[in-house]
């Protein structure tokens, strides 16, 4: 019995032992995780705008130039208009054709445009031709001169052709060309004579039929009294994108301009008239430019002794003689106009002019806004596009938004959360909150600091279960100046506001 | 006061940080050779022993029991409750993993003198990790705001050969034994450095993470990224008996017998290194990042808000440069101090104190031993031993001698057994001897 014990003993312990063990694990099956949610702070964002970097994002024609001081100004450029001379030279063309000529000294018309006097032109392409019928039967010599064109040597020119016998034939003499031939009309008339001799007398016989042929007519250079007539320069329109998004709010601008810059090859005086100078507003009205000088801008022009040279005049449309404050204050978002130009606008004929084929009348009008002024709940809207699909696990966030200006603008902020229907499905703050804060400024409107404003943005579950489905978020951004807008304040390049923005998530397995 | 008396106060006295993992209870079943691994100069009276293939397996943790992981809530489902994982974690907390397979052994014995050898194979697995670590996966970063986590997990995963010749020999009442040990390592990868850190900054949560990690491998583990490796163990093969990793080691034991009953041991083990040259990648990751958040005109020109690429971009942070060097590790040292005391012809009472001395931490556990013989046949004892500063390790042995044979079996935590869920540790000794 002492032998068995022990050894009954031992078996029955390795059985406990063993029965135990399964059981044991046996409560480890089929295991699950609780209260697994993890809460984890990530930064989101980080980034230093200065107002040259926001202002630079809007489009290859707009743009921002900054002065010596850094002050910064916002440029809106519209399209440079042209009219060349190709169009005025027109009538140089018209003078091609077939012209009979009934005696031996003929005077072809020459036109010209309505007030055009026109002292001489240089050919620059064109070709002539003679037409007759000799019927002499006997040798002849054949002149045709024309006294009002020179040959680029200064000699008139002549054609010069010796006929052995006549002939039933008409006679075709070949294409002369008349390049850097000098045509000089008078009392608007070509005079073109002809003189067939015979060889054996020397008398001076009339033919039957005689006529001339012109085409390829145009000219290089044209000099005169060009008329007073009035010239259309296309329209063109300046988009202004700054108050693209506008929604509502003012903002106020101390000393915006309009630009007008005219470049000018054309060597006679010229006024400029603005037959339409229109600003459209974000809100659909449409506000005309009023100005003494909206119909007599004078233009700059090259002297006769300046062939190939261009002027350039600016004139600016400024708060002293113009209501473009008014007009740069009502939020627009286009500028229209058109221009035209008055030759001549004195109408004095002593004033020899010129014109070549490569003359110009060129436009181009700029809208400056000066960063100086005011804005009070200018507000803007602006939708992007998100996608929480990948946040399936979250069900809380709380946003840290941090942001660091020196520049005199307070910003407020609302956002709308949208569905795929545009449907609001809610907003992200109970009412539009700052987020960031202006800079200090001094009486002259200049920044004296930097302020710092730090915003906590709660996303519970309830919220973040609106924010899940949301495709765009209608982002609504209100700016004011300094003093809830009524100091006027002035931006600089070395202004910036920095804004930085972290997260923390709960998520949840 | 009797020296008994003094030695037992000495072994019994209130230690900290008592967490060794190494087995206590094999030392007092001297009735089998397996009591000379923890000291060369213990041997049995036999004179020929044949150890036949055996198996001891450890595993054990600090920080957190079974049962606090796991809890049968009203409606009967097991969860894990994350709160109490946290709450019980350590700064730093272990989990290790050992496995023994001895082959073969041969000693025998010739008047006082033992010669033996023996093979074994070992697989020796360590794992640390600060409890920030379990605590940014479980609890996130956002409590730890301005502050700095501890994220560098260390390991150590060795498996080797070990060929060892020992010696012992009884000069009267003193024994003195000593082992030399062949080692050749099958696959290893330390940790040399595990410095990994993560700063979240107060402002926005700017993230500052920074790496100094060296990581040495031998055939063990491939590193494709942070979130992409492949241990690659395999099955062992004849190859891998013989491997150009090679490396040394080294026993030695102490007995004097105080009285005719009392014994008093001493001993160290595993002074030794394997230098690993075959088959080495080092892994190494030394670099500083900062992740400030995303640009702000991505928003601006309407694009997505990029949430999930800046997200999936912190995973790559971490990248490592390889190189070719070879290196060294250095075993677990091991000391043993014991007193064992026969107390009558059955019963013998035994006081064990042992240290390990692995990567920098010494670790101290004690353990009480109550043996009985019964009969000639079987000798059964118990353990309670103080780990992890909990006097509440149970442990049971046993010995069966049927002839020549000797069969046993030794675990350090019955109790696991029965409620693993209160268990951070479990090991047990099993295996065959024939003695003659």
């Amino acid at each position: 019995m002492k032998r068995i014990l022990p050894v009954l003993q031992l078996k029955t312990t390795t059985l406990l032992f063993i029965i135990c063990s399964i059981v044991a694990c046996k409560k480890y099956e089929d295991v699950q995780i609780s209260d697994y949610q993890p809460e984890f702070a990530i930064p989101l964002l980080q980034t230093s705008l200065s107002i040259e970097d926001v202002l630079n994002r809007f489009d290859e024609d707009t743009f921002v130039t900054i002065d010596e001081d850094g002050f910064v100004t916002m440029n809106y450029k519209g399209d440079i208009t042209a009219r060349s001379s190709t169009d005025i030279f027109d009538f140089i063309a018209q003078t091609e054709g077939v012209f009979p000529l009934f005696d031996t000294a003929t005077a072809l018309p020459f036109g010209t445009p309505n007030g055009f006097d026109m002292d001489y032109a240089i050919i620059d392409d064109g070709k002539v031709q003679f037409l007759y019928i000799n019927d002499i039967p006997e040798p002849m010599d054949m002149t045709i001169q024309i006294p009002n064109l020179l040959t680029p040597d200064g000699e008139v020119f002549e054609f010069k052709q010796y006929h052995p016998v006549g002939s039933v034939i008409p006679f075709q003499s070949d294409s002369i060309l008349l390049k850097d031939h000098i045509l000089k009309p008078t009392n608007d008339s070509i005079y073109v004579k002809y003189f067939a001799t015979l060889q054996s007398t020397g008398e001076r016989k009339e033919l039957s039929s005689i006529g001339l042929n012109l085409w390829d007519f145009t000219a290089s250079y044209v000099e005169g009294y060009m008329g007073n007539d009035i010239y259309e320069i296309p329209r063109d329109t300046i988009e202004i994108d700054f108050f693209e998004n506008w929604t509502q709010g003012e903002v106020y601008f101390e000393d915006p301009k309009i630009s007008v810059s005219v470049i000018n090859s054309f060597g006679f005086p010229v006024r400029s008239k603005a037959n339409i100078m229109d600003v459209f507003t974000a809100d659909g009205r449409v506000l005309t430019l009023q100005s003494l000088y909206v119909d007599s801008i004078n233009v700059d022009y090259p002297r006769l002794d300046e062939v190939g040279e261009t002027r350039t005049t600016l004139f600016y449309f400024d708060n002293e003689n113009s209501n473009i404050a008014e007009l740069l204050g009502s939020n627009p978002v286009a500028l229209d106009y058109e221009m035209k130009a008055l030759a001549n606008p004195d109408m004095d004929t002593t004033i020899r002019g010129f014109m070549t084929d490569t003359s110009q009348f060129k436009i181009q009008v700029e809208v400056e806004l000066p960063m100086h002024g005011r804005a009070l709940g200018f507000a803007a809207r602006d939708t992007l596009a998100v996608d929480f699909s990948e946040f399936e696990n979250v069900i809380a966030a709380e946003l840290k938004l941090i942001a660091d200006n020196s520049l005199p603008l307070q910003v407020g902020l609302q956002g709308y959360l949208l569905d795929e229907n545009n449907k609001v499905l809610d907003s992200l703050f109970l009412q539009e909150m700052p987020v960031i804060a202006p800079a200090p400024v001094d009486d002259d409107g200049l920044v004296t600091g930097l302020e710092s404003l730090t915003n906590f943005i709660p996303l519970d579950a309830e919220r973040f279960d609106k924010l899940r489905p949301t495709k765009n978020i209608a982002i609504v951004t209100s700016f004011s100046t300094f003093n809830e807008g009524q100091t006027p304040v002035k931006i600089f390049n070395n202004q910036f506001v920095e804004v930085r923005m972290g997260m923390k998530v709960s998520i949840e397995q | 006061m009797s020296r008994i008396n003094i030695v037992i106060i000495f072994l019994v006295g209130i230690l900290s940080n008592l967490n060794a993992q190494e087995e206590l209870g094999t030392h007092f079943m001297r009735d089998i050779w397996q009591a000379g691994l923890s000291n060369p100069a213990l041997t049995t009276n036999k004179r020929l022993e044949i150890g036949l293939p055996s198996l001891y397996f450890n595993v054990g943790t600090t920080g957190v029991k079974f049962g606090e992981l796991v809890r049968t809530d009203s409606d009967g489902v097991n969860r894990i409750n994350i709160s109490e994982v946290i709450n019980n974690l350590e700064d730093e907390n272990y989990l290790g993993a050992d496995v023994e397979v001895e082959t073969f052994r041969l000693a025998f014995k010739v008047k006082e003198l033992q010669l033996s050898f023996h093979h074994a194979i070992h697989s020796n697995n360590y794992f640390s990790y600060p409890k920030d670590l379990a605590e940014l996966i479980l609890l996130g970063n956002a409590g730890a705001i301005g502050e700095t986590m501890e994220l560098g997990p260390d390991i150590q995963l060795t498996a080797y050969n070990e060929f060892a010749l020992g010696l012992a020999q009884k000069f009267g009442k003193i024994g003195v034994g000593a082992r030399v040990k062949f080692l050749t390592g099958i696959g290893n990868a330390t940790t040399a450095q595990s410095d990994l850190t993560l700063f979240t900054d107060e402002d926005i949560y700017q993230l500052t993470l920074t790496s100094d990690i060296l990581l040495n491998t031998s055939s063990f583990l491939r590193i494709n990224g942070v979130n992409d490796f492949d241990l690659g163990v395999t099955d062992l093969s004849g190859a891998d008996l013989f491997t150009k990793n090679n490396g040394l080691a080294f026993d030695l034991g102490f007995t004097f017998e105080l009285t005719d009953r009392l014994q008093l041991a001493a001993s160290v083990r595993d002074i030794g290194k394997i230098n690993w040259n075959d088959n080495v990648v080092n892994y190494r990751s030394q670099e500083t990042i900062n992740y400030d958040g995303i640009m702000l005109d991505s928003i601006l020109q309407g694009s997505s808000v990029p949430f999930q690429e800046t997200l999936d971009s912190l995973q790559d942070v971490v990248a490592f440069s390889e190189t070719n060097d070879a290196y060294t590790t250095t075993l677990p040292l091991k000391t043993y101090l014991s007193a064992s005391y026969q107390f009558s012809d059955t019963w013998t009472f035994g006081a064990l104190l042992h240290t390990t001395s692995f990567r920098e931490n010494t670790s101290l556990a004690m353990a009480l031993s109550a043996r009985a013989k019964l009969g000639k046949i079987c000798a059964v004892g118990a353990t309670l031993a103080r780990r992890n500063q909990s006097f509440d390790n149970l442990g049971l042995n046993f010995t069966l001698h049927l002839g020549p044979a000797a069969i046993y079996a030794m675990t350090d935590n019955i109790l696991t057994a029965v409620q693993p869920g209160n268990s951070q540790n479990f090991n047990v000794r099993t295996g065959l001897n024939l003695a003659f």
